[in-house]
């Protein structure tokens, strides 16, 4: 089922007196629970896609669906309600609130809902969210007090402690060493198996793209490739099938 | 604790320079604002104590006849009336001192000056501690004083204010001679003896003299039982308005009473004379014959008159009315320019947090929780600084008023040689509620900006 669907978007920025298409007509869907990667070089647009998705921005032309709604449809409280319960946020640069301790980073989106969680069940959800990102002896520090692999898996935490659907990320690992970043998508990758949720993240680190299970390249704006490997690799079965046939049919 | 209390607290120490310079201006203004308003109701207290202490009473209730030759006296024959007028507000009265008062033309040697003289009982308690006594080369000490006047000098013995004392060129142990008119209008001379000046109370245009009741009476004509002016002292200053109109609608009930000074009226007209009402009260407790014999409309039996202190003393509400007035515009003053720099540094921290403000928003945070963040830190801020404002001006306070002032001219604004400050609550409430309101209002235009960031163009910017 499409939790993502992107329909002809195009999105044009003013830039003095000329515009910038930033997105040219771009047309995809994103199936629930999948762990998909937008690569592309600096300027492609992965950015732009994704704040359209995140529904921090709306497209130019064309339609962005996120959980059967019209994201330009909405008015700002109605589409900072969606943003709020549909999508989780993971930052470049982490964009933790400097004044909170991890604890209260990783609360603070649950104290914006109306109906989130409460008491000793909203702390147990947030002690198991620390203990997964691997953070517990960490709960009353300050973000400047961590090194930013550990920042990160904050930011991590807090994005899906309102359990959204999705959780976007445009390039969670740009600020960190290959290493640490690697484990940061490691870490995504699990916890979009334990809990489900659909991640969406943007890089332009080639090792990386690789873990993911639909991968969408861009270039200027535009798709160049979009393809689930699961699929790809039915279709190689498919093919080798094929040709295996062929070659027994001889 | 609320997110967006939690936050908006927080980020107060974070912005430490910030908070400092901006609680610390608002610190200063509420500190001059609250230590200038305790100032002035201080004065105005005051005031009114060394007033009370020269008039010797809080409300001044005196009786008027019209004697057969068609002259007014001042006289109360019968004060059951009066009691009566006294019963339903027996509760606030501290004490009720029957006195006489005549303005009489004192003569020593060459030398006249007219004198408004009051008839005291030199015994009655705290007297002679609530005039203003100079000692020094006019007179003796007040323990001396009191001996002289417990003993055998105290019948014919005078106090008299420094000035009169000098234009008459007399020295404290001689005597002189007064004339006045009696109660019956005719004209009689006593002889007293000076034995303490008081020091003047001449800008505000009052001079008073002190003499022996029973000799004064005598010399009126009085006879027992009789006497011109009964003074009230309250147990607190400000039921004086109350309580006077009180007398005043029981005495009207039954008796003539001279209308009560209108408070609103300005205490000069335009020609800068006394107004009509003002010149009656003023007749009133300066003696009948102040203002001379001739009544325009004669009336039977006693005419009642009641005058209160507050009546008396509007030229020093106009000074505090200036004074509060100045103090406030310096308030608005440094205020202005505190706005103003909340605004300018609530601009700042805007530019500073707009990464942050667009976390938020993309978040979920709605737009009036990012408003609400901003105005309450400029709240606490301004609350903070209110609190320690007070908190100085009280230290202030205490340190000032514990200056003596020794024995200037200054006296009559001073309680026993000190300045006294008199915290008022209502002006505190008004001074603060002005502050927050307005440094709401300056926060107010940042803030509402801020929530209206959009969240991916905040995002997107690099600090
Ligand atoms: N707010 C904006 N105003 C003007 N032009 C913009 C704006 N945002 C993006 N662009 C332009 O749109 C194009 C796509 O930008 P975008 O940020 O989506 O690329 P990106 O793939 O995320 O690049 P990078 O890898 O550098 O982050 C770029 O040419 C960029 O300059
Ligand atoms: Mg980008």
């Amino acid at each position: 089922m499409a939790i993502v669907e992107l329909e002809n978007v195009t999105k044009i920025y003013p830039l003095g007196k000329t515009e910038v298409v930033a997105v040219k007509g771009v047309s995809f869907s994103i199936t629930r629970g999948d762990f998909i990667s937008i690569a592309g070089p600096s300027g492609s647009g992965k950015t732009t896609i994704l704040n359209m998705i995140g529904c921090i921005d709306v497209p130019t032309e064309g339609t962005v669906k996120i959980a059967g709604r019209i994201t330009s449809e909405l008015n700002d409280r109605e589409i900072t309600n969606l943003r709020h319960d549909v999508i989780g946020f993971i930052f470049q640069s982490f964009n933790l609130i400097p004044v909170l301790n991890v604890y209260e980073n990783i609360e603070f989106p649950l104290l914006l809902g109306k109906d989130s969680l409460r008491g000793r069940e909203k702390e147990e959800w947030i002690q198991f969210l620390m203990e997964e990102v691997g953070l517990s002896e960490w709960r009353n520090h300050k973000p400047a007090e961590l090194s930013g692999g550990q920042r990160q898996r904050v930011a991590i935490a807090r994005a899906l402690v309102t359990k959204p659907q999705i959780v976007l990320a445009d390039e969670p690992t740009a600020n960190l060493d290959s290493e640490t970043g690697e484990a940061i998508i490691e870490l995504m990758k699990k916890m979009n198996s334990d809990l489900g949720t659909t991640f969406i993240f943007s890089t332009h680190d080639p090792t990386i793209v690789e873990i993911a299970d639909h991968i969408i390249r861009l270039r200027d704006g535009k798709i160049i490739e979009n393809y689930r490997k699961a699929d790809r690799e039915a279709e190689g079965k498919k093919m080798r099938a094929d040709a295996d046939a062929e070659v027994s049919g001889r | 604790m609320s997110n967006v209390l939690k936050i908006s607290l927080r980020n107060l120490s974070r912005q430490k320079k910030r908070s400092f310079l901006l609680g610390g201006a608002i610190a200063f203004g509420v500190l001059i604002i609250t230590l200038l308003n305790s100032f002035t109701a201080g004065i105005t207290d005051n005031v009114k104590e060394n007033f009370s202490g020269i008039f010797g009473g809080h409300i001044f209730v005196s009786g008027s006849v019209v004697t057969s030759s068609g002259k007014v006296v001042t006289v109360i024959r019968n004060d059951a009336l009066v009691e009566k007028a006294l019963e339903p507000v027996k509760g606030y009265i501290r004490s009720v001192h029957k006195r006489s008062k005549v303005m009489a033309e004192l003569i020593f040697a060459s030398r006249t000056f007219i004198q408004r003289i009051d008839g005291v009982d030199w015994n009655e308690e705290g007297f002679l501690d609530s005039i203003p006594i100079v000692s020094g080369k006019l007179s003796g000490t007040v323990g001396d004083l009191k001996a002289t006047l417990k003993g055998k000098g105290g019948r014919q013995a005078i106090i008299l204010p420094v000035s009169t004392a000098e234009r008459l060129g007399i020295q404290v142990g001689e005597s002189l001679l007064a004339r006045f008119s009696t109660v019956t209008g005719q004209r009689n001379v006593g002889e007293f003896v000076l034995v303490a000046t008081v020091r003047d109370q001449e800008t505000f245009g009052i001079s008073n003299g002190f003499a022996n009741i029973e000799y004064l009476n005598e010399l009126l004509g009085l006879s027992d039982g009789e006497y011109q002016s009964l003074n009230i002292y309250l147990k607190n200053m400000e039921d004086i308005d109350f309580v006077a109109a009180s007398i005043y609608r029981k005495l009207k009930s039954e008796a003539l009473v001279e209308p009560r000074l209108n408070m609103d009226e300005p205490a000069a007209g335009k020609d800068g004379e006394p107004s009509p009402s003002r010149r009656r009260a003023m007749a009133s407790l300066m003696g009948g014959s102040f203002f001379g014999n001739s009544v325009p409309e004669p009336w039977k039996g006693t005419k009642y008159s009641v005058v209160t202190l507050n009546d008396l003393l509007s030229s020093v509400k106009d000074m505090v009315k200036v004074l509060n007035t100045v103090g406030f515009v310096i308030f608005m003053i440094l205020l202005g320019i505190t706005m103003v720099g909340i605004t300018n540094s609530f601009r700042m921290t805007i530019r500073e947090r707009t990464r942050e403000i667009g976390t938020m928003r993309a978040i979920g945070m709605q737009r009036r929780g990012v408003r609400n963040i901003l105005l309450m830190e400029a709240f606490f801020i301004a609350l903070t600084g209110a609190l320690i404002g007070l908190l100085l001006a009280g230290v202030a306070m205490l340190i000032l008023g514990s200056i003596p002032f020794g024995s200037s001219f200054l006296w009559i604004f001073l309680h026993k040689g000190k300045i006294t400050f008199s915290l008022v609550p209502l002006d505190v409430a008004i001074n603060l509620a002005v502050l927050l309101l307005l440094s709401m209002l300056a926060a107010w235009g940042p803030a509402r900006k801020a929530s209206r960031l959009e969240p991916a163009e905040a995002l997107r910017t690099e600090f």
